[in-house]
């Protein structure tokens, strides 16, 4: 088929693929892009520590050839979920299907982020922030219930700018407790007892 | 590619901006941009650089091809700048270029880019460019394609492109134009469909019926109102300079062999319409093709997709009563795409859909009441006969209630359940969306937002999380040991052996369940645990894998009958680890469906069943695609269908009848030629060589 893109007249007006890279991949800014350009997997952010796999298989597995593979973000300590995941599809265009329409919206009541990710390897599944959560639990500056709780360590740990993590600048939007009310559900269902 | 560069001289990017960006900045100010443009472009023009010149034509030839709403607003600018004598072998050139494009038509899998290229050759045709003469003679090409070829390609470009050249051909050309429309008329009612050329043809049809009558072209004055899509309505005495191009073209018509269908609309939103005269209005039908194009055109970006449509209600002034029936056509062609379950090779995801109307109604939050009236009305007029529609639907329904922060009218979708029938379509669609919803949404977090009745009555539906209960209850308990201990598959197979029964295949088979048990705790325990014990039982001499097979999906119904979900994943995972075949599946099905198993029991295994061997299209390996098994699947379903009184469950064979023919084109081209010279339905034929 031709390029019948229109979208690609606006190039010039459309956000960079991904605002984050990650340092420890070991890859240049230019091996790192250009693998997410290729991606087949997604990083989904901002998730309930409650929410289930199912619940994240249930919607994302509407897209084209379904979801090939989903890796929960873990607490290496505890096995607990810690509110992210790895989403991998069977091709690059059912990925960017699920990039451009999933994102920012509602899955359990929370806003999720779908970003862009280089792909899984083993290890990548750990939290990297204190405690065994995530690095951006540990500078949270509102309570959320649905997310690890973590001592607040300022000073520690390493600083990020507005540019190093996962578009840190939706921290403040991310705590979304609304549909207040709810109960909080005894433990969660993600663990390494298989 | 039109790409706006840092490589790029400043100036050739001002110009693709320019011309890229033409409208964007709204109607307030429409006139004065356009005029601004124009005085800008005729300065550059000046400049005699060609590299300006040949920018500034690829850059019309891009955007009037890939930018239908602004078909006239770059006809417009061509036209303001031809009355600059100096400009005036600018159109001519940009004509060529685009008739040099023409060509690569009949290579498409869409008449999308024909549709686009005519439409604005007829927009030259309108603010005086072209000649009508030679216009006329482009869609008598277009009917002599229409006429040779087996699918409406050529058809739908002709039928596209007559709404936008109509007044000015039967103005100025009436008898040749009138001879055209007669012409058509013909070639439509060969067709027995009623798609979107149908309804589009019917409005066209009446509108100018309704103009004849009219003399004073009265019709004529409300179609040509909105400036934005026409702006050189704008500038009336500017028009009557503009020189026109004595230039004659043809469009080349190739003999193609893919076949193109058009889609389907299946619920109609126009309010003209009614019984007896079966009226449809052409605005409705040209916004409606204006969506189909745009969402062609800008789905790989959502941000674009979403801002082209807000272009449309920001820049075209719209009355109450046409912003309502613009919101009504927006909503009703999505969610007739949504529902469109005959298979189609361009046929984007429910995620898709549900995506964008989410996104679409965040940006019309004003008007959210009518948004989700207009939505409700839709699923009031919704086909009763297809459980596909109605997977589709509540796959759509659930992903935007969730976002929809749950203020809705519950009434009228919980309304639709009725307790005392059992088995109606209903139930099944009220059941299908609240289960789908609270899957997506944990019932405890939202209480408070929604109706105590519905919660109640949620509760009392069979936990789809859970699977039933495990028969054999004592044995149940040995093996579940044995999978809590975590012995490898060697191990587990020897504790297996150990357990003395009568009968080892109840062995087997609760193993099965125990194991299902177990998986069914997430989707990371599906992946291990069926890997770790299902790749040992399919060894030689522990259970023939056809036992296996039928051992685990008569389990997997016993256990799972109730939950879509688990039947779409656990039927996906196995065929992949190739514990079971889609003969087997075939053939389970055959089974429940002759044990008349409750309807809505049936009608989840059907859905997960069409759902597996959608995906199996896009998939590198098709299980047991060879062409002697794919052959008795065909005859095995095509019996079924014969047989099978239910509408409802005959239309869903139908469709896996069709998705295991499509995937098995998909994977070996050469050896589908050969089933399908003996399939008899025509339709069937067409829809799979549309693959």
């Amino acid at each position: 088929m031709s390029n019948l893109n229109a979208a690609s007249l606006y190039e010039n007006l459309q956000q960079p693929i991904s605002q984050y890279y990650d340092k420890s991949s070991n890859l240049t800014r230019e091996e790192y892009f250009y693998k997410l350009s290729i991606s087949t997997t997604l990083y989904l952010g901002n998730l309930s520590i409650y929410t289930t796999e199912e619940q994240i298989f249930e919607l994302f597995n509407r897209v084209g050839a379904g979801v090939r593979r989903l890796i929960m973000g873990r607490n290496k300590e505890t096995g607990k979920a810690i509110g992210f995941c790895f989403i991998e599809y069977f091709n690059h265009e059912d990925a960017k299907e699920a990039h451009e329409y999933l994102d920012l919206l509602k899955l359990d009541e929370r806003a999720i982020r779908v970003d862009w990710d280089i792909g899984y390897s083993e290890g990548r599944e750990y939290g990297r922030g204190t405690g065994g959560n995530q690095v951006r639990d540990s500078y949270r500056k509102v309570a959320d219930p649905e997310r690890p709780n973590v001592q607040q360590n300022r000073g520690r740990g390493r600083s990020y700018n507005n540019n190093g993590g996962r578009r840190k600048q939706a921290d403040e939007d991310e705590s979304d407790n609304s549909g207040g009310g709810y109960k909080k559900r005894a433990g969660n269902r993600s663990n390494n007892n298989y | 590619m039109l790409q706006i560069q840092h490589q790029t001289p400043p100036e050739i990017n001002r110009i693709r901006q320019l011309i890229c960006r033409a409208g964007d900045e709204g109607a307030d100010t429409f006139k004065k941009d356009l005029q601004k443009i124009v005085d800008v472009l005729g300065e550059y023009y000046q400049q005699n650089k060609q590299e300006v010149k040949d920018a500034m034509i690829q850059s019309f030839i891009q955007c009037a091809k890939l930018l239908p709403l602004k078909s006239g607003i770059y006809a417009t600018i061509l036209a303001l700048l031809s009355t600059k004598q100096i400009t005036q072998s600018l159109t001519d050139q940009i004509i060529l270029g685009l008739l040099e494009h023409l060509p690569q038509i009949a290579q498409e899998e869409t008449p999308i880019l024909g549709q686009t290229i005519l439409k604005f050759l007829s927009e030259l045709m309108n603010v005086g460019l072209l000649n009508t003469v030679s216009f006329v003679e482009c869609l008598y090409d277009l009917e002599g394609g229409a006429e040779n070829e087996q699918s409406p390609f050529y058809l739908q470009i002709l039928l596209t492109t007559i709404p936008h050249a109509m007044i000015k051909a039967m103005e100025k050309n009436q008898i040749e134009f009138k001879n055209i429309i007669q012409n058509v008329e013909v070639l439509m009612t060969k067709r027995k469909t009623e798609d979107r050329l149908f309804h589009l043809w019917q409005s066209i049809r009446n509108f100018l019926n309704n103009q004849e009558k009219d003399a004073h072209t009265q019709i004529f004055q409300q179609f040509l109102k909105t400036s934005y899509p026409r702006p050189y309505l704008l500038f009336p005495d500017e028009m009557t300079q503009v020189r026109q191009l004595r230039r004659g073209f043809k469009i080349p018509i190739v003999k193609r062999t893919q076949i193109w269908r058009p889609q389907q609309i299946l619920v109609l939103n126009d309010e003209i319409r009614s019984q007896n005269n079966n009226k449809t209005d052409i605005q409705i039908e040209i916004t409606r093709q204006w969506i189909y194009e745009t969402i062609d055109l800008f789905k790989t970006n959502r941000q674009q997709i979403v801002f082209q449509f807000q272009l449309y209600q920001n820049c075209i002034k719209l009355s109450p009563s046409q912003e309502a029936q613009f919101r009504q056509t927006l909503i009703f062609t999505l969610l007739n795409m949504v529902i469109e379950v005959i298979p189609r090779k361009d046929q984007l995801s429910t995620a898709f859909y549900s995506g964008l109307l989410i996104h679409l109604s965040q940006r019309n939050s004003d008007n959210i009441k009518e948004w989700n009236e207009t939505i409700e009305q839709f699923i009031d007029l919704m086909p009763q006969n297809n459980i596909l529609i109605i997977e589709q639907l509540s796959d759509c329904l659930s992903h935007y209630f969730c976002n929809s922060n749950f203020k809705l009218n519950w009434d009228k979708f919980f309304g639709k359940y009725n307790p005392d029938e059992t088995d109606s379509i209903n139930n099944y669609l009220v059941i299908m969306i609240f289960r789908k919803l609270f899957l997506l949404v944990s019932v405890d977090k939202i209480t408070d937002l929604v109706p105590k009745n519905i919660i109640d009555w949620y509760n009392q539906l069979q936990d789809i999380t859970k699977p039933l209960d495990i028969e054999q209850i004592s044995l149940a308990e040995k093996i579940n040991s044995y999978l809590q201990q975590k012995l490898n598959g060697i191990e587990m197979l020897e504790q297996l052996k150990l357990i003395t029964n009568p009968n080892p295949d109840i062995v087997i088979q609760t193993f099965l369940e125990c194991l299902l048990q177990c998986i069914s705790k997430s989707i990371t325990h599906l992946n291990v645990l069926s890997k770790r014990y299902l790749s040992f039982l399919l060894q030689p001499n522990i259970i023939k894998p056809e036992k296996l097979g039928e051992i685990m999906l008569q389990t997997i119904f016993r256990m799972w009958n109730h939950s879509v979900f688990h039947l779409k994943v656990y039927l996906k995972e196995f065929l992949n680890l190739e514990v079971i075949s889609n003969l087997q599946i075939i053939n389970w099905l055959s089974d429940i469906i002759k044990q008349k198993s409750d309807n809505f029991k049936i009608y989840n295994v059907l859905i997960a069943i069409n759902d597996v061997f959608r995906k199996q299209t896009k998939l590198d390996q098709v299980q047991d695609c060879t062409y002697e098994n794919v052959k008795e699947i065909n005859t095995i379903l095509s019996k079924m269908i014969e047989q099978e009184q239910d509408i409802i469950i005959q239309s869903s064979l139908e469709n896996i009848q069709l998705q295991i023919l499509i995937a098995f084109k998909s994977t070996n081209g050469s050896q589908s030629e050969k089933l399908l010279k003996e399939i008899k339905s025509t339709q069937i034929k067409q829809i799979i060589m549309s693959f």
